[in-house]
């Protein structure tokens, strides 16, 4: 059939009535025209017209089916479908109201998380063809942690592989940006002068970082300097003048070349970039040119893929070049190379998460089904004579199930609407409540996918509910129904069965759903639980830089005054400065020598590293065991010293006492080219690092004072509320200099509750998709059982009459329920036990199998069943027999 | 046994009451086979309702066996069904869910019998009503004198002192019908005192005594 | 005119009254009527065409373009539809033609296929 056709059944649609007509009206003429022939070859006028129709075969049928050769039959039986089902839906207005807002909650649930899963997993990376950009990991081996690669490492692999288009590294950096008034602090990223054309990225004033932007002082002596739109916007009035002006960032000049297009983000995992300038600031810098150090592990690295390359082709490549590597640079710890897609790197941890969130609201929708699929039952039971009317009529099988499948379909379609409707607020809730650490989480909107996704999931759910239903008035012989439906209250076991299975699927679901949400609960509180090591409560912290131009010996003096001076203020308990503050985000780990234990540099012990003021252990109340606190003259030229953790004294001295013992971290600055060796003065409690489900590590402190850094988190500890001192400290460092930007004010405890920010996210929604779930069971369970009290109205009423008493009715009613019930909780906890483990890398300190939970669920839902049953068993038990009897 | 006292039950209608029965005088004695007989509408269900201690809305006084049953409460009121009476229905009311045997269990399941002495009740009843060969039918495997047969049977297997029989033979061809009303003539000969409601006037020769209803009235 | 007898008449193939109808316009417009005829007289008679089937065939051939009808007067001054072949009916009409005829040709060679084998 082609589009001709076609056009000409659409117009045909408009003048239906004359085409008809004119088809009439043509046979008749045929029909004349052959009675004259037949009567000029001398058949009598009666005869020549029999003739002539019989020659003709049936005139009706003719009219018909030429008339339905310009209509689409299906068309128009199925508008006539659409209106008899609206006229339905119309008349029950109970009935609809339930069913569409059931489904509304399954499909909103869905369309919600489906949005989120979307925007986060699913579209693409706002760069040319990303599904060739990857995140080359530099791991360490064999442990595999690790991400950062070192400069020189990345130079190497750049120059010697063959799979990649183009390689880049980047990494963020806080500026402070000088002028007039207080310094204003900047999100920057560095990044190699190919990161824009690698993501295909051009500017839309000026221009991108070329080659030479790499070499320190390319631009005019300076470094060049890109500006995010916004940035521009905001700050210069997008100003097409600002191209080749000087900009002043923490002290140090640089030169802006271009401003990036509006909406251009990267990296996408930090938050807002203001400005990107190029690994340069790490080739001349004081800091002993970072960049130069094959041992810094301290860029990520993201490449393009050559047209046609695999992963695993690439994959191959990079282990043969890092292992080539690792023998050249036998002094450096073995490095590795994995490979992942920029989109799994960004959003991998969140994957699970979200896979789990949608089968959950998969989950509800099931059930919203099967309790719609319930009610439709229920009133086909009521319908079913009207059904095997139409049979009888010669209505096809396949006609009836139409009718009723395109019923369920327009419910389903009412759901969805009012369900996107549910979902798209839905979604603006979450993100108000979700952590801001899953990324591209804002970028949330409704667009044709999650349309779609919508309709189909509605379409399908009216098929999935619609089709019960259906095949039962399918199924139904047409002589047995009318009897049955003549009969009544004792009618159709099968349905009752369909019922019960129905049932039994619901509590199955939702026996599932809780008890994920059972471990996610349970996971959470333990995780809650869980000591960091430090005291979060009353403990205000804030990124304070030191102006750019200061030299070492005048950061520590800046450091110095600030702390000395926050700690002078009213209110402050104790105040210290810290270089990486727990749960911030920022971290370091090296290896390290002790003394008379001489290993392979390859093969030395790794610990956690930190640069603390005097006073760090007492402001974040972390014990001290043994030894002394850092203090005042622990400088550059005193002994150099450390302060090591309960885990690193037992795994490395135990039975010693390891104070007075001698270590020689990998990391050291402030002493030049060689690490000295640190003597042991102290020993604390351990504390929590990034993650609070994390083991115990080995730590190692060193005082601030001799590794002079340019930045460092102050933390202070106050009487009232830490976000009250703000203004204090804020003048105390404006005071000290003018120069010097704070930023990431938070409190301790604001840090810890971000990083369980998401399994707390997880574990709420779950527990709203499980409490739906359950809600939505127990009234599918309720449904059910009041419709089978109602059909054993009469069955009551005999057993009544033959000795039963209320509570021999209440009973059979609520064992009815329970058995409902146990069969359900029997498969659904069998099928969590074969689900649960997708969610082990969700839980901390509980197993996937965890008796408890199980036991827990299952009463829940026991108890739950029996309630929902309740009311119904209380309604049989009052029936009157009398009247039960006479019901027929 | 039964003493019924100016025993009235009516329904509001409008204004007014529209009334079922109307001061019944009442009495029955151990033994006996009593027929009531009247016209559809005279009240002659209700009647036997209100005695089988089904209906509890009635005024009036109903002592059965000495109870005061007009004071009874409804769970009260079923105990005494329980433990005295056994129904037949016109139309069996036999549940089709189950077997003949199940159906037989039934009473016995709500009165506290162990299950082995439950099974040897019903094993003795279908025996003596000889259906041990339908025992594992279901009733819509039976005829209709069958399923009657089957009914009776489980009116008395928890051995009542009274049989309630509502027009039990209205379904039944004649020769069943009379099978059944044997069946009744011989239960009461052993002892069970049988009410029973019937258009029949052959079948209302079984019993003693006729009671006539008309409008609520006991007319003779 | 002798009449055939109905049993060796050829019920016709589904689709094949397309063709005819098709072949038949080729001659000129006509109504419905003078089809129906034409087509028993070239076949002298060997096809039985119920007249009531050409209608559904005349309307579906209308909606694939490739005939037209138009109101007219018959040669007895009656009002009739007259139908008229168009282009694309004729183009169709070659290739149902030719189709036609490889399937005559592959029939005819099934149905003696034993003869070059016996010559070799």
């Amino acid at each position: 059939m082609n589009w001709r056709r076609h056009i000409a059944r659409i117009r045909a649609l408009f003048r239906r009535q004359k085409l008809a007509d004119e088809i009439d009206e043509e046979v008749r003429i045929h029909l004349e025209m052959e009675e004259q022939e037949n009567r000029e070859r001398g058949m009598s006028p009666e005869e020549a017209r029999y003739a002539a129709l019989r020659r003709f075969d049936n005139v009706t049928q003719t009219q018909e089916t030429s008339r339905e050769t310009w209509a689409w039959q299906w068309l128009e039986t199925f508008l006539q479908d659409v209106r008899y089902g609206l006229r339905q839906l119309r008349r029950n207005p109970g009935f609809t109201a339930v069913a569409v807002l059931t489904l509304a909650l399954g499909i909103g649930a869905n369309t919600a998380i489906f949005s989120v899963v979307n925007a986060v997993l699913l579209r693409p990376l706002p760069y040319q063809q990303p599904q060739r950009l990857v995140f080359i990991n530099s791991i360490q081996v064999p442990a595999g942690m690790g991400r950062e690669a070192s400069y020189p490492d990345f130079l190497d692999w750049q120059a010697r592989n063959h799979v990649f288009k183009m390689m880049a590294v980047f990494r963020t950096e806080n500026f402070a940006l000088i002028g007039t008034g207080e310094p204003q602090h900047l999100s920057g990223a560095v990044v190699s002068a190919n990161l824009f054309p690698l993501l295909g990225v051009s500017a839309v004033l000026g221009r991108t970082f070329q080659p030479g932007d790499d070499v320190p002082g390319a631009v005019n002596g300076t470094n060049a300097l890109i500006l995010s739109y916004g940035f521009w916007q905001q700050r210069f009035g997008s100003d097409p003048r600002v191209i080749g002006d000087g900009i002043n960032l923490d002290g140090r000049p640089f030169t802006v070349v271009g401003v990036a297009p509006p909406g251009f983000q990267f990296p996408i995992q930090s938050g807002p970039i203001d400005v990107w300038t190029t690994i340069a600031i790490d080739k001349g810098s004081a800091a002993d040119g970072v960049a130069t150090q094959r041992g810094a592990h301290y860029l990520d690295v993201i490449a393009r893929l050559k047209a046609g390359v695999t992963i695993g082709r690439a994959q191959v490549e990079m282990s043969a070049i890092v292992s080539a590597m690792n023998r050249e640079h036998p002094d450096i710890h073995p490095r590795g190379a994995r490979i992942v897609p920029m989109i799994d790197g960004l959003v991998g941890p969140a994957r699970v998460a979200l896979l789990i969130l949608l089968s959950a609201v998969g989950c509800v929708l099931l059930i919203a089904c099967v309790n719609v699929a319930n009610l439709l039952l229920a009133r086909a039971a009521t319908r079913q004579r009207e059904m095997s009317i139409r049979n009888a009529l010669g209505a096809s099988r396949s006609r009836v199930v139409r009718q009723v499948l395109t019923e369920s379909t327009l419910l389903s379609l009412l759901g969805g609407l009012l369900g996107l409707w549910l979902g798209l607020r839905g979604v603006g809730l979450l993100i108000r409540v979700t952590p801001v650490d899953i990324p591209r989480l804002a970028q949330v909107r409704l667009d044709g996918h999650v349309l779609i996704f919508t309709a189909a999931v509605s379409l399908l759910t009216g098929m999935l509910f619609g089709l019960a239903p259906a095949l039962i008035s399918f199924k139904s012989d047409v002589a047995e129904s009318l009897k049955e439906a003549g009969r009544g209250p004792t009618s159709g076991p099968h349905r009752a069965k369909t019922h019960g299975v129905l049932v039994v699927v619901e509590i199955g679901a939702a026996t599932v759903l809780l008890f994920g949400a059972g471990l996610l609960i349970q996971s959470f509180l333990k995780l809650m639980q869980v000591n960091p090591g430090f005291d979060s409560v009353h403990v205000l912290s804030l990124r304070v830089n030191s102006p750019g131009a200061y030299s070492q010996a005048q950061q520590l003096i800046f450091f110095d005054q600030v702390i000395d001076r926050v700690r002078s203020l009213p209110g402050v308990l104790a105040a210290s400065g810290v270089f990486g503050l727990p749960f911030s985000d920022i971290e370091a780990d090296t290896g390290f020598d002790i003394e008379g234990r001489p290993v392979a540099k390859a093969n030395r012990p790794e610990t956690n590293f930190e640069a603390v003021a005097p006073d760090y252990f007492k402001t974040l109340g972390i014990p001290l065991l043994r030894g002394r606190d850092f203090n005042e003259r622990d400088d550059l030229q005193s002994t150099p010293v450390a302060i090591i953790n309960e885990t690193l004294a037992r795994q490395f001295f135990p039975g010693e006492n390891p104070i007075g013992q001698r270590i020689k971290p990998g990391i050291s600055i402030g002493y030049g080219s060689r690490d000295p060796m640190r003597e042991i003065v102290g020993v604390v409690g351990d504390v929590k690092v990034q993650d609070l489900a994390a083991g115990p590590q080995p730590q190692c402190y060193v005082p601030l004072q001799q590794s002079p850094l340019g930045v460092m988190s102050l933390v202070v500890r106050v009487q009232g509320s830490p976000l009250e001192l703000v203004p204090a400290v804020r003048s105390v460092v404006a005071s000290t200099s003018n120069q010097a930007p704070i930023y990431n004010i938070k409190t301790l405890a604001q840090l810890l509750a971000q990083s369980v920010a998401q399994p707390r996210f997880v574990t709420l929604l779950l527990g709203i998709f499980a409490a739906l779930a359950v809600i939505l069971a127990a009234t599918g369970l309720y449904g059910v059982i009041s419709y089978s009290v109602a059909q054993r109205t009469h069955e009551i009423g005999i057993r009544m009459a033959l000795g039963a008493e209320k509570v021999d009715v209440l009973k059979m009613v609520l064992g009815q329920g329970l058995k409902l019930a146990l069969i359900g909780v029997a498969i659904g906890i069998a099928g969590a036990l074969a689900l649960t483990r997708f969610l082990a890398s969700l839980l901390y300190g509980v197993k996937p199998t965890d008796p408890l939970t199980f036991i827990a669920v299952s009463l829940i839902l026991i108890v739950v069943a029996l309630l929902a049953c309740y009311i119904p068993a209380r309604r049989a038990a009052n029936v009157d027999p009398m009247v039960a009897l006479r019901y027929e | 046994m039964i003493e019924l006292r100016n025993v009235e039950k009516s329904y509001p209608v409008g204004a007014g009451r529209y009334w079922v029965l109307r001061r019944i005088d009442l009495d029955i004695k151990d033994g006996e086979f009593v027929t009531v007989m009247g016209p559809s509408g005279a009240g002659k269900s209700t009647l036997l309702a209100i005695v089988g201690m089904l209906d509890g809305a009635f005024d009036g006084e109903y002592f059965f066996l000495g109870h005061a049953v007009h004071k009874l409460n409804t769970k009260k009121r079923a105990e005494l069904n329980k433990h005295y009476i056994g129904f037949v229905f016109q139309q069996y009311h036999l549940l089709d869910g189950l077997t003949v045997a199940e159906n037989l269990d039934i009473p016995l399941s709500y009165r506290n019998i162990k299950a082995s002495a439950r099974q040897a009740m019903v094993a003795d009843t279908l025996d003596r009503f000889n259906i041990v060969g339908k025992k594992d039918l279901f009733p819509s495997q039976l005829s209709g004198g069958q399923q009657q047969l089957v009914a009776v049977a489980r009116a008395v297997i928890a051995s009542p002192k009274l049989i309630l029989a509502d027009e039990p033979t209205g379904n039944l061809h004649s020769s069943q019908g009379k099978e059944i009303m044997d069946l009744f003539k011989k239960l009461n000969d052993e002892g069970t005192t049988i009410i029973q409601v019937t258009h029949n006037e052959a079948w209302a020769a079984y019993g003693n005594r006729i009671i006539q209803l008309q409008d609520g009235w006991v007319v003779k | 005119m002798a009449k055939q007898s109905s049993r060796d008449r050829i019920e016709l193939v589904y689709g094949s009254l397309d063709m005819l109808i098709l072949r038949t316009l080729l001659w000129g417009p006509t109504h419905g009527h003078g089809i129906a005829k034409s087509i028993e007289r070239v076949s002298e008679e060997m096809f039985k065409v119920e007249h009531g089937s050409l209608y559904p065939a005349l309307q579906r051939l209308q909606q694939e373009g490739w005939i037209t009808a138009e109101w007219g007067v018959s040669e007895k001054n009656q009002r009739a539809k007259y139908y008229r072949l168009t282009a694309a009916g004729r183009r169709q009409l070659a290739a149902e033609t030719s189709r036609w005829e490889r399937f005559v040709r592959a029939v005819t060679s099934v149905m003696r296929p034993a003869e070059p084998e016996e010559e070799t």
